[in-house]
């Protein structure tokens, strides 16, 4: 009898704790409104204003029916609060896949919003953030009304998956921003969308430096920069130049995939000012090329690798060249800096000698293949 | 004669035909022949109609008995010239009632001084068939009857040396069962063999109509969730335990052996995965062992996942899920309890059906079930999906008692996840696990190959590595003649 008696007072006590914690957090699954998208951005008064989506799953609902709602209070999470009001759903940012920015709240520095991400072990940091040349607002509007695109949140998820994959737009996720834009020698760089009344645009890439938005590239640019930064997986360079021959033809310059690139960097310090000097290494395969079909003659495609090196060069150096402008340095010379040359590191202010740092860019390109025609 | 004397009176001393003819009233199964030795003497032939062979009776006991008279009765010698197999000679009438409801034939006469036993028993009993409930592939395909003795020529059939022993002994105050305790003498560790023969020895209760009474009384943890001892009807099964240096238990009237020490990975082995290849016996391994995860886990991982952590699921799968969870109205633990209500039943129904076709159809059945719930609104599409893969995975295990032991422990996982979430598997798993440590297969550890360690021990768990590789015996059998095969003559 004894051995009965004492499991089941175990068991009597364990219930009533299990009855009296607080086990009663249970978020339902089906009573949860998902927020998917965030955008921020200042409205006319200088206050911030923040809108999100969230889709809306009802038996009553029928086709992909969103809920967007807009609300202005001087916290994040109050506005939160506000919204909830009108919700009808439990209002949970666990799933937050994209935080958008107006470009002119990104000026004057975004890492004070990402609070509640790093508070609330809830709210993902995984998130994308992203740069609206825009208001965040009127496109979340206006991408509720897309027919023939698939819920908002998944739409640009897709793009920007899309456009990574083909280094059109860099891998910009909160906690590697946040991370980024506190570091002294790297700065954070996020893409950038464009938005009319059929689309949303993937456009290249927001340059910051610190938090504050500083410039913008182009999605060719993009894709150089990722090559920079050492992070092009098969992004695509359009070379513009003429044909070597000369002819003229409808069809102008060639597209490049290109399957691998090394980088190498080398910094010296001469007289004070920074002299960095860039090895591109680039392999590729030419998809398209208007010009004379004569790439197995060995001289023939040395000069087509020489010419298009030659524009890679060109274009690496504007685009160098406006990043020091512009004060980003989304390469991290500066972490070369300071792990090379600490001494001189310290008795500097990186972004000052940063803008008359001196640049050699040295690019090799090689046609791997060309396919089945010459 | 009162009740008191059936149980409590004394036997007469001698052979008392009175008393005999007393205690066996109302026994319409039991047969008196009489005859006249040398055409005056009255005696009489017991035997039970329907445990006797009743043309060989005749033959060779009957016939021989009259033509020998009282004379030549009365010398010992001659009667064991008798040419039946197995002549017995009883001085009191207990002895002769105790023989004759072995199902022996006992000759009785007054003027003699003893009677005359004689084993010429025959039993109806099923041919030796593939069992129903542990089918193999490339296995032998027979299986142990109900009559001991047939059981014990199968095993002996296997294993041809007379180092293969019986411990026997009688259970059941009213029913006077055989029970055996079979082992390899020089593999299996005497101590052990023993221990378990004194434990049997002690079981006090009228009668065990299946083996899973012996179980039961022997068992350390009688409050366990998980078997001791590995059921089976496999001589196969048996054989190879006999040769781990493992015991194991057979009963009088029932198919069902009993192996033991075992350990938990032992219900999770078949035969099948040691008759092929052993790349193949691996992959079945890997499948169970998954099939048990999944059987235990998913149920509770999808209440986890719908009432508290919703942001582990993937974002395809955000809007299907809370779609098919908008029709519900009622709490996940509400929906999955109705569910695994419903093929819980549906499989008790289907044990019960004439064929074991009954199986498939419980499966068959739910998931129908299951697709008119989703209809009417009251289960979600993916729960249907999770409790049918965890019903067809519970399936999966080879053995019957662990498979009930994993159904039961799914709903203690359910019931905690729906309180704590993820947190809740996760000290349920811990719990699960602090139990299986400390339990004991007849005083060996349970949970062996992992604590305590041996890595030895894992050439024959989630893999099962080539015969060649496993030289040694498992160590749960304590054996003293660790390797396989020619002692020392392993090259």
């Amino acid at each position: 009898m004894k051995m009965i008696i004492r499991p089941v007072i175990m068991i009597a006590i364990c219930i009533s704790i299990l009855l009296q914690t607080g086990c009663w957090d249970q978020k339902h699954f089906e009573e949860i409104g998902f927020i998917l998208q965030m955008g921020m951005e200042l409205d006319p008064e200088g206050k911030m204003l923040l809108s999100v989506t969230s889709p809306v799953v009802s038996p009553d609902v029928k086709g992909k029916s969103e809920f967007l709602h807009t609300s202005s209070e001087s916290l994040v999470r109050s506005s939160r609060e506000r919204l909830r009001n009108v919700a009808g759903k439990i209002l949970q940012g666990g799933k937050i896949q994209l935080v958008y920015f107006s470009k002119d709240l990104a000026q004057k520095g975004i890492n004070e919003f990402f609070e509640i991400y790093l508070r609330d072990p809830e709210n993902p940091l995984l998130a994308n953030v992203v740069v609206v040349d825009g208001s965040p607002k009127e496109m979340l509007e206006l991408s509720l009304d897309y027919k023939d695109k698939p819920r908002p949140a998944f739409y640009v998820n897709e793009l920007l998956l899309d456009a990574r994959r083909r280094s059109n737009a860099p891998e910009a996720r909160i906690f590697n921003f946040s991370i980024l834009s506190y570091s002294k020698t790297i700065d954070p760089v996020t893409p950038l969308v464009r938005y009319d009344k059929k689309n949303i645009e993937v456009i290249g890439s927001a340059l910051f430096s610190g938090d504050k938005l500083v410039g913008e590239l182009n999605t060719d640019q993009t894709m150089l920069l990722t090559t920079l930064m050492g992070e092009n997986e098969a992004g695509e360079y359009t070379y513009r130049g003429s044909a070597l021959d000369g002819n003229a033809r409808i069809r102008k310059g060639a597209i490049l995939l290109v399957k691998g690139a090394n980088r190498k960097i080398k910094i010296d310090i001469n007289q004070n000012v920074p002299s960095i000097d860039i090895k591109l290494q680039l392999k590729a395969f030419l998809d398209e090329y208007a010009g004379a079909h004569k790439l197995d003659e060995k001289d023939f495609e040395k000069s087509l690798e020489q010419v298009i090196a030659n524009s890679i060069k060109a274009d690496t150096l504007n685009l160098l060249a406006y990043l020091k402008a512009a004060g980003a340095d989304p390469i991290g010379f500066g972490e070369i800096v300071r792990a090379k040359h600490n001494q001189y590191w310290k008795s500097v202010q990186w972004k000052e000698v940063y803008k008359n740092a001196v640049f050699n860019v040295d690019v090799s390109m090689d046609i791997e293949t060309y396919g089945t025609i010459k | 004669m009162s009740w008191k004397n059936l149980f409590t009176g004394k036997t007469p001393p001698g052979i008392d035909l009175k008393y005999i003819n007393e205690q066996l009233q109302d026994c319409p199964d039991i047969k008196q022949k009489k005859v006249y030795l040398d055409n005056k003497q009255e005696a009489f032939f017991f035997y039970i109609a329907g445990l006797t062979d009743a043309d060989l009776l005749q033959r060779d006991f009957i016939n021989p008995v009259v033509a020998m008279g009282l004379n030549q009765l009365s010398s010992e010698t001659s009667i064991h010239n008798l040419p039946c197999n197995e002549v017995t000679l009883l001085y009191d009438s207990k002895a002769v009632l105790d023989d004759l409801m072995r199902g022996n034939t006992v000759f009785v006469c007054t003027a003699l001084p003893f009677a005359v036993s004689c084993s010429i028993s025959s039993i109806e009993k099923r041919s030796i068939d593939e069992p129903e409930t542990e089918k193999n592939i490339r296995g032998p395909h027979e299986g142990f009857v109900e009559p001991m003795d047939t059981n014990l020529a199968i095993l002996r059939r296997k294993i041809k040396n007379n180092r293969l022993k019986f411990k026997t002994l009688t259970l059941g105050v009213q029913t006077n069962q055989k029970v055996a305790i079979a082992y390899i003498e020089g593999v299996a560790n005497i101590e052990i063999v023993n221990s378990l023969f004194e434990k049997i020895s002690k079981i006090e209760i009228d009668g065990l109509s299946a083996i899973g009474y012996v179980e039961q009384l022997i068992t350390s943890h009688p409050y366990s969730l998980f078997p001791q001892y590995l059921a089976t009807e496999r001589p196969d099964k048996a054989m190879a335990a006999l040769l781990e240096g493992r015991m194991v238990i057979l009963q009088e009237g029932t198919p069902v052996v009993l192996i033991a020490p075992v350990s938990f990975v032992s219900f999770f082995q078949a035969l099948d995965d040691y008759s092929t290849s052993w790349i193949h016996g691996s992959f079945l391994r890997i499948v169970r062992i998954t099939a048990v995860s999944l059987a235990v886990i998913l149920p509770s991982l999808y209440i986890a996942i719908t009432s508290f952590h919703y942001y582990v699921v993937p974002l395809n799968l955000l809007i299907p899920l809370a779609e098919s969870r908008a029709k519900v109205p009622f709490p996940p633990i509400i929906e999955v309890l109705i569910l695994e209500a419903i093929v819980e039943m549906i499989r008790e129904a289907a044990v019960r059906l004439p064929t074991y076709i009954g199986t498939a159809i419980s499966v068959f059945a739910s998931l129908v079930i299951g697709q008119a719930a989703v209809e009417a609104g009251i289960v979600s599409n993916l729960l249907i999906i999770i409790v049918g893969a965890s019903a067809v995975a519970s399936y999966v295990i080879p053995s019957f008692d662990m498979a009930m032991a994993i159904r039961i422990l799914r709903f203690f996982f359910t019931l905690a996840s729906s309180i704590f979430g993820i947190i809740g598997i996760v000290i349920c798993f811990g719990l699960t696990l602090v139990h299986l440590v400390s339990m004991e297969s007849i005083g060996q550890p349970y949970f062996l190959p992992v604590a305590p360690l041996s890595i030895n021990g894992f050439k024959d768990t989630i893999l099962r590595l080539p015969i060649k590789a496993m030289g040694k015996r498992p160590s749960i059998t304590k054996t003293k003649n660790m390797s396989r095969g020619n002692n020392n003559g392993r090259k």
